[in-house]
């Protein structure tokens, strides 16, 4: 066990109905590490990110820096520092790009007001796109900048781990690069990501540690380093079960 | 034919129904805004609105204005209640939103029934808010209630648009009827946020029913009507637009003024679901822009 751990699962398991999407899985992320997730379609990483989310029933232990949250609801984990930028991004459409970014600081108190402005300004130079377009309903953004913006309002949270849903969905590779490199910036300045990512390369280049998942449980967890090559990582997605 | 200021007579008396459609109308709007719920129970508490006024002023004998505060308070712990005991369990089991808006139904009739049982069948209404003579514009009376109605309507419509555009918690409220999960990634309450939808929307259902009361009358089986009329301004109005289902609602009364002085007064419904098919089939949208979609 490690005691440093800002994120510990131990069996963690999800059921959708009969279908057991997550079965036992044990996952660790350490302070200031950037931890990816593989796995093939369906292989239970959305699922693993709900449980931890606790936005699915789940059984076994969750623990955020020891303390264990397997029992804490869904709306209590912001202000314990923990969140999620969700497959498919989650904006709200119908407001405006400030309203988005507004309500990432929901949980936070008025009093925090100077840090709140501080961290809207740091959203905005990470991703100066959005300074543009604050006065713009969500909606009609692009989906880099809907990614932008998801990851935005996440920041508004001033979470201490950051979990991210397959952030490149549906990207062009241009921008896919572009989001991992902001993920990359914010991970420098000591932020803890985990990321779940099917483009595995871009994950790669920035993880310390990689999880690969398939049918509900992680089979390997290879040192990002050795992955360097696309023969490499489909062995481990294809290869036998350790 | 008519002359001039009898059809402007017929326009106002619209204009004020109209006004009531608009709250409630509203009403689905509040909720929708906080849960995608729609709840038929809406007319009754219009019906309740207007009822529970008269049982405290004329059986209980408390003063008018207290009498209706009551009713307002009572009616929004009834939208409580419902939330609590139909709306939340149905949420625990993962019922579909349609499970949701079924029950609501149930609930309305529920109203209806327990109204029609512990009070009676009979027609019962409230004092003017301000006795006196009607005002007289250009030939046309307007009576001081229909002032009432249109100022406290859009006192009401001004207030809710600061609410949902200004505010922190309105805003949080639209956020958990556009992507609940979401909403509670970033710390919102979303149960909460459902109850206090269902309060709001109640008190504005009950309060449509004490505007209205004094200028007709309330009975345990006029919530229907005005909780089709309500969805119908809804609808018109993009449901989720307050704004828009207060100008929907008018837009409703106003019309079926019109085709009572052109076709019939028994046309009043014809003319109101036509207006609805028409809108379902040209524009089911609505004609303004939803809030949270
Ligand atoms: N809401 C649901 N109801 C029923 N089954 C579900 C539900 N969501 C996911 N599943 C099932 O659970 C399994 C794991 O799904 P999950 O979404 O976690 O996979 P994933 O690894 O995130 O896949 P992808 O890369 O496609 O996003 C799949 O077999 C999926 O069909
Ligand atoms: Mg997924």
């Amino acid at each position: 066990m490690n005691t440093s751990a800002l994120l510990r699962s131990n069996g963690l398991t999800a059921s959708y109905g009969h279908v057991e999407a997550l079965k036992p899985t044990d996952v660790m992320v350490g302070p200031g590490e950037f931890v990816a997730i593989l796995g093939p379609n369906g292989a239970g990483k959305s699922t693993l990110l709900r449980a931890i989310m606790r936005l699915i029933a789940s059984s076994g232990e969750l623990y955020f820096e020891e303390r264990s949250i397997a029992r804490e609801p869904a709306h209590a984990l912001a202000a314990l520092g923990i969140t999620l930028v969700p497959e498919n991004r989650g904006i709200f459409g119908p407001m405006t790009v400030r309203e988005n970014l507004d309500l990432g600081a929901y949980i936070r108190p008025p009093s925090a007001r100077p840090e709140i402005e501080g961290d809207f300004e740091a959203v905005l130079a990470l991703f100066p796109r959005l300074k543009e377009r604050l006065a713009q309903m969500a909606g009609s953004l692009s989906g880099g900048e809907q990614q932008m913006l998801a990851i935005g309002r996440a920041l508004m949270v001033h979470p201490r781990l950051l979990l991210l849903d397959e952030p490149s969905l549906g990207l062009a590779p241009r921008l896919a690069a572009e989001i991992f490199n902001a993920l990359g910036q914010l991970n420098k300045r000591g932020l803890t990501i985990l990321v779940v990512e099917q483009k595995a390369p871009l994950a790669l280049a920035l993880a310390n540690r990689a999880y690969v998942m398939r049918t509900g449980k992680v089979i390997a967890t290879p040192d990002p380093k050795d992955i360097t090559s696309p023969d490499a990582l489909a062995h481990l997605y294809l290869g036998e079960i350790h | 034919m008519y002359d001039l200021s009898t059809l402007l007579q017929f326009l106002i008396g619209g204009l004020s129904v109209g006004c009531i459609y608009g709250l409630v109308g509203i009403g689905y709007s509040v909720l929708y805004n906080s849960s995608g719920i729609i709840n038929f129970a809406q007319g009754g508490f219009v019906m309740l609105g207007g009822m529970l006024t008269y049982i405290f002023y004329s059986l209980v004998g408390v003063p008018l204005v207290l009498a209706m505060l009551a009713a307002i308070a009572l009616v929004s712990c009834l939208g409580l209640a419902i939330e609590w005991v139909v709306i939340r369990r149905l949420r625990q089991r993962n019922a579909s939103v349609h499970i949701m808006i079924l029950a609501t139904l149930a609930c309305q009739i529920l109203i209806e029934n327990a109204t029609l049982h512990f009070v009676d069948d009979k027609p019962h209404s409230i004092p003017y808010f301000t006795p006196g003579p009607p005002l007289q514009f250009l030939g046309v009376a307007v009576g001081l209630q229909i002032l009432w109605i249109i100022g406290i309507s859009l006192l009401l419509v001004f207030l809710l648009g600061l609410l949902y555009s200004r505010t922190k918690f309105g805003r949080a409220m639209r956020a958990c009827a556009i992507n609940p999960e979401v909403a509670r990634i970033l710390g919102i309450k979303v149960e909460r946020m459902v109850a206090a939808g269902f309060i709001l929307s109640a008190a504005l259902g009950a309060l449509g029913g004490i505007l209205i009361t004094p200028t007709q009358y309330t009975a345990f089986h006029i919530g229907i009507p005005f909780a089709v009329s309500g969805f119908i301004a809804a609808i018109i109005g993009g449901l989720g637009n307050p704004l828009g289902a207060f100008i929907g609602g008018i837009g409703l009364g106003v019309l079926q003024a019109v085709g009572v002085v052109f076709i019939d007064a028994g046309y009043k419904n014809v003319v109101a679901f036509s207006v609805l098919l028409l809108l379902l089939f040209l524009r089911p949208q609505g004609l303004f822009k939803s809030l949270v979609e």
